[in-house]
C-alpha cells in the first residue's frame, strides 16, 4: 500500500500532464517499478501517462525506433544482441523487465544501470515532448517528457566489474567504435556517467584528459579507492579497444 | 476509485484507495497464494500472471489493472487435479519451504504461454526474479525444464 497516493490522475494529453506537474507532490507515472518499491511519502499525485507513451519499436537503417513506453521484455525479445544483454544486467527478474519502461529508466538516470551505460557508448538520440529535433541522451538535464528513443544498432562492448556477478556493478564500461573514433560511456557506483568520443589511438594527452575525468567519477568507498577504480577503467579500455 | 478486472476467470469490480498494490487487494481476499514478501520487487513471491505475463504484485498499483487479465495459482488446480508444473514440482522434490513456490511456478506458466525456445537458460531466466532460499534452485529447474519440454513437445505432436 502506498498510503500517501491521494489521487491518480490520467492526463489527456503531455501539455496538461505539464501543468499538472508543477504542482506540489505530483510525480509522473509510467511501469511504475522504481516508484512503487521506493513508496515516497511526499507524493500524493501519480499522473499516470501510459496511455500517452508510444511502445512500439522498429528498426529501420540501422538504427532501433523505440517509444519511450516499451517495457524492458520487449525489447528483449525484439533485440537479442549487446543491448538485450545490457537490459538483463540492468534487470535480472524477468518480472520487473515485464513492467519496466525505457522512458522511466532513463527518468531515475541511474548511473549504475549498464542499460543507460549502453544507451550512452551508443550515443542513443531521444525526443523530447514539445520538440521535433532529437537531441544526445548525453545532453539530456532530466526537463521534459522522453517520448521516443533512436539507439544505434552497431555493436556495444560492454564490461562490468562487480562483487558478485548478480550485484549491481560499481564500473561499467562500454565502447563502440565508429570509424577512427570510438566512444566512450562510464558509469558505476559513481557520481554521474561519463560519455565522450576520442580517436581509436589517443595521443598521451588525450589519455591523460580521459583519465583525469573517469577520476572525478569516483570517490573511496567500501569497493575500493579513486585510483583502483581508475586503474581497473583503463585496463578495461585497453582490453576492449585491443580486442577490437 | 472503482477498477474492473478479470480475475482467475471472473469479472471484477474493485472499490479501492488510489495507492493501493494488487498484492494487498489479493491478499486481503482469500488468494493466499500470492505471498507478501519483501514488498518492493525484490523476492517475486507476490508473482501474479497479468495478461499471460508474470508480474509482481506488490509494484503493480491497482489502477494500472483495469480491464486486464489476472491469474493467481488458485486458478490452477483443484485438490482433485494439480496443474503440470505442480505435479512435477511434487515429482522432484522442488518445493522445501514452499513460501517462493507459487511465483516460481506462475514465472514459468508464463514461459510456457509464450511459445519461445524452451531451454535450461530460458528457463534459469524465468525464474530469476524469484528468490529462493532452501532449494539452490536446480530442482526447481529441472522440474521446470521437464514440464515445459514434454508441454512443447505434446504440443508439436497436436
Amino acid at each position: 500500500m502506498w498510503a500517501s497516493i491521494e489521487e491518480v490522475v490520467k492526463p489527456e494529453s503531455f501539455a496538461e500532464t505539464l501543468e499538472y506537474l508543477h504542482r506540489p507532490g505530483s510525480i509522473l507515472f509510467a511501469g511504475g517499478s522504481y516508484l512503487v518499491a521506493k513508496k515516497d511519502s511526499e507524493i500524493r499525485t501519480l499522473l499516470d501517462i501510459n496511455h500517452l507513451l508510444n511502445d512500439e519499436i522498429s528498426s529501420i537503417d540501422g538504427e532501433i525506433h523505440v517509444g519511450a513506453g516499451c517495457n524492458f521484455q520487449k525489447l528483449v525479445r525484439f533485440d537479442n544482441t549487446s543491448l538485450s544483454h545490457a537490459i538483463i544486467r540492468s534487470c535480472p527478474s524477468k518480472n520487473i523487465r515485464n513492467q519496466r519502461t525505457l522512458g522511466g529508466e532513463i527518468a531515475q538516470f541511474r548511473s549504475d544501470s549498464d542499460l543507460l551505460v549502453y544507451l550512452f557508448a551508443a550515443q542513443t538520440k531521444v525526443r523530447i515532448h514539445g520538440s521535433v529535433e532529437l537531441i544526445p541522451i548525453s545532453d539530456w538535464r532530466s526537463k521534459g517528457i522522453i517520448t521516443d528513443l533512436i539507439i544505434p544498432q552497431d555493436p556495444v562492448q560492454m564490461e562490468r566489474v562487480s562483487v558478485l556477478d548478480s550485484a549491481p556493478a560499481y564500473v561499467i564500461v562500454g565502447v563502440k567504435q565508429i570509424g577512427e573514433s570510438i566512444s566512450i560511456a562510464v558509469g558505476g557506483k559513481t557520481n554521474r556517467i561519463l560519455s565522450c568520443s576520442t580517436e581509436l589511438r589517443p595521443d598521451e594527452a588525450q589519455i591523460r584528459q580521459l583519465m583525469d575525468n573517469v577520476k572525478s567519477l569516483f570517490q573511496d568507498d567500501h569497493f575500493g579507492n579513486t585510483d583502483y577504480k581508475q586503474h581497473i577503467v583503463s585496463k578495461l579500455l585497453q582490453e576492449m579497444v585491443v580486442v577490437k | 476509485m472503482t477498477i474492473q478486472f478479470e480475475l482467475n476467470g471472473r469479472l471484477v469490480n474493485a472499490k479501492v484507495k488510489p495507492g493501493t498494490t494488487l498484492m494487498n487487494y489479493l491478499r486481503q481476499g482469500v488468494f493466499h497464494s500470492v505471498k507478501h514478501g519483501c514488498d518492493h520487487g525484490e523476492c517475486g513471491a507476490c508473482s501474479v500472471l497479468i495478461n499471460n505475463r508474470s508480474i509482481n504484485a506488490c509494484l503493480t498499483l491497482m489502477h494500472t489493472v483495469h480491464g486486464k487479465k489476472i491469474e493467481t495459482l488458485e486458478s490452477f488446480s483443484s485438490h482433485e487435479h494439480l496443474h503440470p508444473l505442480q505435479e512435477e514440482f511434487l515429482h522432484a522434490g522442488a518445493a522445501q519451504c514452499g513460501f517462493c513456490t507459487p511465483g516460481m511456478i506462475l514465472s514459468l506458466e508464463a514461459l510456457d504461454r509464450e511459445k519461445s525456445d524452451i531451454s535450461e537458460d530460458s528457463v534459469r531466466d524465468a525464474l530469476n526474479g524469484n528468490l529462493c532460499r532452501c532449494t539452490g534452485y536446480v530442482k526447481p529447474v529441472e522440474a521446470g525444464l521437464a514440464t515445459l519440454m514434454s508441454s512443447r513437445q505434446k504440443g508439436e505432436q497436436s
